[in-house]
């Protein structure tokens, strides 16, 4: 008879930089290789490792971008400017460097096909990595899944991987995406122009009696706010699942 | 994520909710809390169990999460899992040279889902 198979205690490894490319201004996504890389779920995140010299680390979580389809881990970096980690990962880090980290780590900020929907994505800045992930899997797996994704950003150039999700959305009439610019818009901008708001919620996220499950990412304030207003509209607490970063940026 | 930063970040405008950075550390900012999901990873360094899917009930209120919805407050002494209902302290956890220190006085029943897939 086979024993079940533990997942065992999660380790360090490390990751070879295969992959870098800039995604705005001050975000960069970075893909690496890991030989012992147990396969991933979407939404979940790793812990991300550096050490001095003189033996000082430093750990942050970052989201994986990419879905459990692909081999490759993708990992996508806000620079903070005064981080410890960030801007070492944006700046510093080249082809073929490695960097030691450990996951994948997470089961309750998971999204796959068998949970269902209609699926609500919110996103604050960076918070889109993970969503980024789930929406990848939908689609790598050709789930029809109606979705939503409202993320918001300050600027137009700020909005993370918008061609793809514009490019999803385009091709994919279950999907419906929506940006808020809560600080500068382009001339003729016919997305949102403010932050969002239990009233933005009300336009533009699934009726609670549809009993949809939504994924919320962002700032503590963010999530806060947003998580508040869908339970202000009926959602259930259990099926708005939250995932805060904090000043240190991270996931 | 689990190391507060060494300065402030230096953004010289006013923190709105969606900026993705904020300008206060940790230590004025008391209610940055993070989901339990952030402490997945120390957790899954000392268990051998995917445990943001575990399951804690409160020994002060008796109300049950999963701990990746618990809020965790995560800084370089360490991290504390707190209940989101009445606040009590369920988990702390620190991590000083070479060992780790486990307070689990908060919880009542820790449920482990002891098979890997979806907990």
């Amino acid at each position: 008879m086979e024993r079940t198979a533990l997942p065992g205690r999660l380790t360090w490894q490390f990751g070879e930089v295969v992959a870098l490319r800039p995604e705005t201004a001050r975000t960069k996504s970075l893909t690496l290789a890991l030989p012992d890389w147990p396969g991933h779920r979407a939404g979940q995140h790793v812990d991300v490792r550096l050490t001095a010299e003189d033996g000082y680390q430093a750990e942050r979580s970052y989201s994986i971008a990419s879905p459990p389809e692909e081999a490759r881990v993708m990992l996508t970096v806000e620079r903070l400017a005064n981080g410890e980690v960030s801007p070492y990962l944006t700046d510093e880090l080249r082809l073929g460097d490695r960097i030691e980290l450990r996951g994948p780590i997470g089961g309750y900020f998971v999204w796959e096909a068998r949970l269902g929907g209609p699926l609500l994505l919110v996103a604050g800045g960076s918070g889109v990595v993970p969503l980024m992930a789930m929406l990848r899997h939908r689609a790598a797996i050709g789930s029809h899944v109606p979705t939503r994704l409202l993320s918001s950003f300050r600027t137009y150039d700020d909005i993370i991987y918008r061609e793809e999700i514009d490019h999803l959305a385009a091709t994919d009439p279950d999907l419906r995406v929506a940006y808020a610019l809560t600080r500068a818009q382009p001339p003729g901008w016919t997305g949102y122009s403010r932050r969002i708001d239990a009233g933005l919620l009300a336009e533009f996220a699934w009726a609670a009696d549809q009993r949809p499950l939504a994924y919320v990412c962002g700032p503590t304030p963010f999530v806060e706010l947003v998580a508040t207003g869908l339970q202000s509209l009926g959602y259930l607490p259990e099926r708005v699942k939250t995932e805060r970063f904090g000043p240190t940026g991270g996931a | 994520m689990t190391l507060p930063p060494t300065e402030p970040t230096g953004d010289p405008n006013p923190p709105e909710p969606f900026d993705t950075a904020t300008a206060a550390p940790p230590s004025e900012q008391p209610d940055q809390h993070l989901d339990g999901n952030a402490a997945g990873g120390v957790l899954g360094a000392i268990f051998a169990f995917e445990m943001t899917m575990a399951v804690a009930t409160c020994d002060s209120c008796g109300t049950t999460n999963p701990l990746g919805a618990d809020m965790a407050y995560m800084y370089g002494m360490g991290t504390i899992l707190r209940c989101p209902t009445c606040d009590t302290a369920l988990i702390r956890l620190a991590h000083v040279q070479g060992r780790y220190y486990l307070d689990l006085r908060g919880v009542r029943v820790l449920r482990i889902a002891a098979e890997t897939a979806s907990a």
